[in-house]
Formats: structure tokens, C-alpha cells, sequence
């Protein structure tokens, strides 16, 4: 594990996900890319880590599909309820 | 019915609208809490009732999918008071270097440069599939359907930090999950084409 002058490996990889996820301050997305750009040890983890957040993003595809009578089932019950013209 | 005027311009029909286009959605999060299709149906209609039933509780110009997921996990609940089955909700410790370490661990068994080379999506959509709850919803809610963690917090009705460490315990488990169709895939081969890493 390398360490550099911002964060050491250890505390830049324990926000990886949050650093990913846009869930960090500017200032601690600065220290974390920072760290990436220059710790060989560091980067591939993070490369995994976006690729399997991208495919992941692109689920939502490969979820199950809605049954194509559900709509008008809802639909249905809606208005039999009146809740719906 | 379509022109009930409410605050500004926002009608009744801009409401059906909205609400009606997200049944996609709310149908993808039902069937990450149920895992059946015949209770997701039940729980995404039961989520248009109450939706209906309170539209006037809908903010125009807020997202309609936060409000309808958090309306969908509420009835789900309920139905699981009534069932009086029980889901465990122990969370465990949050595990965000766990990620990295078991990457470490499949950089050296050569399962990542195996993983590199293989489309994700099915292996992805049948870990997902695996996953237990409560890893199931949060993984859905915050990596498929894109939500931040305050907002799956809201919907989720547990604090962020529960958030983050059942995302990352499901993202670990799912890891685990890739790692092991990596090896399956194989390429007829063993750890040889791992590199020690360090
Ligand atoms: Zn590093």
C-alpha cells in the first residue's frame, strides 16, 4: 500500500463507494481523485469497482419485465374504486 | 376529472400522468421486496390504490418515483405485519474496504481478468435475483433505479448510515457472486492467468 501526501490507500478505498456514488464534499472527492491519479495500487480496484456500478445502472433491463396485463389491472381497480375517470 | 385545477397548473390529469408512467418502476422495487411476481402485482396495486387514494399528498415537481417507492415499501410492511412473517433486519457492520479486498483477491486468482473479458449483465441480473433482503431493495433502489442514499433512506424508512452499509454488504455479495461466475466461465482454466498483485 502506497501513501501519498493527501489520503493513504487505505482511507482513499474505504470511500471508494462514496466517491462513486457522488455521496462525498468536493473537497474529499479532490483528495480521493487525487489519490487515484497517482497510486497504481489503487486504480484498478477503482475501475472494477465503476465498470460493476455501470452495468449495475444498466439492470434495469435485465429486471424481470412488468406482466403487460398488470397496467390494466391497475387500471381497473382505480376505476372500480373511482378513484379514476 | 382530468381538469381539477391544484396548486398553479398541476391537474389531476399532469398527476395520472406522472404516477402511471412509473409503474414500470414501482413494479421492479415490488419484486425486490417480494420476490414473487404474483405478491409484486398485489403490492404494486395495492401502492396505486393508496397513491390514488392520497394524490393530493403528491408534491408537483417532486419526484414521483421516491414518493410511490416509499408508499410501495409502507404497504409492504403492513402486509408483513399481517403475514407475521419475519425478515431479518440485522445489518451488520458496514464493509466499504470489503470491496476492494475481495477485488484484491480476484486480481490474484485471475478470475478479474477473466470477469473483464465477460458481459456482466446476465450474471448481474441473476445475483440480484440471489441477494436477501434487506441488501435486495437498497441495491435496487440505489444502484438500478439511481436514488442518492438520502432518498432511499427516506423511502427505506432507516437512517443513511444503514443505507450505505447494506449497499455495500450487497455490492460485496454480488462481487462474491461475480467472482465464482467468473470461475464458472473459466476458459477451462485455473488461477494462471492472475498476476500477483502488490
Ligand atoms: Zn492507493
Amino acid at each position: 500500500m502506497n501513501s501519498h501526501e493527501g489520503l493513504d490507500c487505505a482511507s482513499a478505498m474505504a470511500r471508494l463507494w462514496d466517491y462513486l456514488d457522488g455521496e462525498l464534499t468536493p473537497e474529499k472527492v479532490a483528495a480521493v481523485r487525487e489519490h487515484l491519479a497517482e497510486c497504481a495500487d489503487c486504480l484498478p480496484h477503482a475501475r472494477f469497482a465503476e465498470r460493476f456500478l455501470g452495468e449495475l445502472g444498466r439492470c434495469k433491463e435485465c429486471q424481470p419485465p412488468m406482466p403487460g396485463t398488470l397496467r390494466d389491472k391497475v387500471m381497473s381497480t382505480l376505476r372500480s374504486e373511482g378513484l379514476m375517470s | 376529472m382530468e381538469t381539477v385545477p391544484r396548486s398553479g397548473t398541476f391537474t389531476r390529469g399532469d398527476f395520472d400522468k406522472e404516477v402511471l408512467a412509473r409503474m414500470d418502476d414501482v413494479y421492479r422495487f415490488a419484486m425486490s421486496l417480494t420476490r414473487d411476481t404474483s405478491q409484486a402485482e398485489d403490492l404494486v396495486q395495492e401502492t396505486y390504490l393508496r397513491a390514488f387514494r392520497s394524490w393530493q399528498t403528491f408534491q408537483p415537481g417532486s419526484d414521483a418515483r421516491r414518493w410511490l417507492f416509499t408508499i410501495c415499501r409502507n404497504a409492504f410492511l403492513r402486509t408483513l405485519e399481517r403475514d407475521r412473517r419475519n425478515i431479518s433486519l440485522d445489518d451488520g457492520d458496514p464493509d466499504a474496504l470489503g470491496a476492494v479486498m475481495l477485488h484484491g483477491q480476484m486480481l490474484q486468482d485471475g478470475s478479474a481478468d477473466r470477469l473483464a473479458k465477460l458481459d456482466l449483465a446476465p450474471a448481474l441480473a441473476d445475483a440480484i435475483a440471489k441477494l436477501n433482503e434487506p441488501f435486495r431493495s437498497t441495491v435496487i433502489l440505489v444502484d438500478v433505479e439511481g436514488q442518492a442514499y438520502e432518498e432511499a433512506s427516506e423511502v427505506l424508512g432507516v437512517p443513511i448510515g444503514t443505507v450505505r452499509s447494506r449497499l455495500f454488504r450487497g455490492r460485496r455479495q454480488l462481487q462474491e457472486m461475480l467472482r465464482e461466475y467468473a470461475r464458472d466461465a473459466g476458459f477451462g482454466g485455473n488461477a494462471s492467468t492472475g498476476k500477483p498483485h502488490e
